[in-house]
């Protein structure tokens, strides 16, 4: 067996050095510690990334040479090497760009915890992008729930705590809706090897008087792991979660904690259930729905709002209803550009919850549009983060939002018809309801205020100066060098089935 | 219709926990009766995943020598196991949660507390 084959499971054992560093070691080991740490797993997933793009091929790490299915063993291939590496990069940066408002909103003896919780967020990352077990995804789902609670919690003030409480009541019945999926296809396939259980659901489906079956598991796992990642009708925990939290803690959990959840849903659809049975429950119909709708009803909600975190919060639910949209639609051209979407969405999130503290910290902790009026000019450097990130949300050339936006223009064309002009016709609105409330706040952010008190050009720390600088560095890379990503992304769409 | 529910009485009690203990997490104001809500529901999901794992006249999954004996797969056990320690842990940060409530807002109704920090905004 090549070295290589082990890098994944290193990466995994190395997170929890990681966690169990950071819970013991004082406040500045624990920050060095984290980001030795986050930078190795990085490097060791780019060196597999690269092993698997260069060998075309997927591979296969089975726990004490126990092969599936009677071991528990994970596979990585292009996708999800390349999709962990860009997360962690995101989390990394994340916490950069969010450490100097940890010593304002934590307890000096407990920021410590902070990072083990961010390492242990990176340990099931990471497990969840590689597994190959269902159990083991759930397993990992729940760790995902407790650090994040956690993550939420430790801000220790009456709204963050009400706030946590909410996001676990919420992230519970979502696990407790997967966890008896999982008992149910446990029972009637007899496999909790993803691959193994993808031609028994395929016989069931041949088998007419087992097809209700069928349909109960997709829909109890698909609506247990939507609870959890924000579809339409459940998001309602998400203004008050990431609207009261750290902004560390709001740009980790917009951005990888949902996207690992997003990933287990992309492998229950097309590795456990398969597609084309999938489609037979006619659950992807529910997901199109659903998508839209949570694409529509999420602007609207964020246009209403007054502060800009909830805004920026709301956003997040209708830009995860494109996602849902493109799962529901299903065409490999639609896997592709829910895939773009996520790494769009994953960079430019933290970009603009770190931005859009920067500039409520520059116009004394206000929150309120009003008081935000002419903060672009108080601190330059978030003024024009924001501002990428507005403009990569509503699709603007030159930043990231522009190419999934025509990627899922151009898959609206493989289906038929009347899904054709639902789907467009949805884009549009979108766009429209996404550019009114984003390029308004821009203006605002902008508009120069004729106050002879103001004008404290701030000096930002640097390792904000950093993340911010990256972040837009990486809208801008998404999008010049996005034929590589897409072919990237294409050839581990080809290996994920 | 009946009689596959009568037959398969034991799938039918621990869905109705499952269902018991998910309105409670979900509707009930109260924050300790939410937890035991969680708990109720967890255990519904065992008794399904533990009740389908027995297979009559089979024994447990050690090995006895000389007897024609067939043994039943240890896995659901282990996955039971699994989720008990699961379960075990979120009822752990959610006792947590709910003390650090009821020191800052001196209630455990969770309606009340909105309506405080709504009164507060206010």
């Amino acid at each position: 067996m090549n070295t290589v084959m082990y890098l994944p499971m290193i990466t995994i054992l190395i997170s929890f050095l990681g966690v169990i560093i950071c819970a013991v070691a004082n406040r500045k080991v624990a920050f060095i510690a984290f980001v030795i740490d986050n930078i190795s797993v990085i490097v060791l997933t780019i060196i597999s990334f690269l092993y698997c793009y260069n060998n075309n091929m997927f591979y296969r790490y089975s726990m004490g040479a126990y092969s599936a299915p009677f071991g528990n063993e994970i596979r990585f291939g292009v996708l999800e090497t390349f999709i962990c590496a860009c997360l962690l990069i995101v989390t990394l940066l994340s916490v950069l760009g969010g450490k100097k408002y940890l010593t304002r909103d934590i307890e000096e003896k407990k920021i410590h915890y902070y990072y083990a919780l961010v390492c242990l967020i990176q340990v099931a990352f990471v497990a969840l992008s590689y597994t190959n077990d269902i159990f083991t995804g759930y397993v990992f789902l729940e760790i995902t729930a407790m650090a994040s609670t956690a993550l939420l919690m430790i801000k220790n003030t009456g709204r963050s705590t009400l706030a946590a409480v909410r996001y676990m009541i919420f992230n519970l019945l979502g696990s407790s809706l997967f966890l008896i999926g999982v008992v149910i296809l446990y029972d009637a396939t007899g496999y909790l090897s993803m691959e193994y259980i993808l031609p028994k659901i395929t016989q069931m489906v041949q088998d007419q008087t087992k097809m209700p079956l069928v349909t109960i598991i997709s829909i109890l796992l698909i609506v247990g792991l939507g609870i959890k990642a924000g579809l339409f009708p459940f998001h309602q925990w998400m203004p008050d979660t990431y609207g009261n939290a750290t902004t560390a803690s709001q740009s980790i959990l917009s951005s990888v904690v949902s996207k690992g959840y997003l990933i287990l849903i992309i492998k229950v659809i097309y590795r456990t259930i398969g597609f084309e049975n999938f489609e037979q429950t006619h659950m992807n119909d529910v997901l199109f729905i659903l998508g839209i709708l949570g694409m529509i009803l999420g602007s609207i909600s964020a246009i209403r709002q007054e502060y800009i975190n909830r805004m920026i919060a709301l956003s997040s639910v209708a830009q995860i209803g494109y996602i849902y949209m493109g799962l529901g639609l299903g065409t490999e051209l639609a896997l592709l550009a829910v895939v773009y979407h996520m790494l769009c969405h994953a960079f430019t999130k933290p970009l603009l919850f770190t931005s859009a503290e920067g500039l409520i910290e520059s116009s004394n902790y206000e929150k309120g549009f009003k008081q935000l009026k002419g903060s672009g000019f108080n601190d330059i450097l978030s003024g024009v983060g924001f501002l990428t990130g507005a403009l990569s949300m509503v699709g603007f050339p030159f930043v990231s939002g522009f190419i999934s936006k025509y990627l899922f223009a151009k898959c609206a064309f493989d289906v038929d018809v009347l899904r054709t002009v639902v789907v467009l016709c949805a884009l549009i609105i979108s766009t429209l309801l996404n550019a009114v409330y984003y390029i308004h706040t821009v203006v605002t952010i902008f508009t120069p205020v004729d106050n002879s008190q103001k004008i404290v050009i701030k000096k930002n720390d640097i390792l904000y100066a950093i993340a911010v600088v990256f972040l837009i560095a990486c809208n801008v890379i998404l999008f010049f060098f996005s034929s590589f990503i897409i072919e990237i992304i294409e050839n581990g769409i080809k290996m994920l089935v | 219709m009946l009689r596959a529910l009568m037959d398969n009485y034991i799938e039918v009690v621990a869905i109705l926990l499952f269902a018991i203990g998910f309105s409670l997490l979900l509707f009930h104001p109260n924050l300790i009766k939410k937890i035991i809500g969680l708990n109720i529901m967890d255990s519904g999901v065992y008794l399904f995943l533990a009740s389908m794992g027995y297979i009559q006249g089979k024994i447990a999954a050690i090995i006895q020598e000389g007897k024609d004996v067939t043994y039943i797969n240890p896995i659901p056990a282990g996955l039971v196991l699994t989720g008990i320690v699961v379960s075990v842990s979120v009822t752990a940060i959610m006792l947590a949660l709910t003390v650090r409530l009821y020191k800052r807002y001196h209630t455990l109704n969770l309606d009340k507390i909105y309506m405080e920090l709504r009164k507060r905004e206010d």
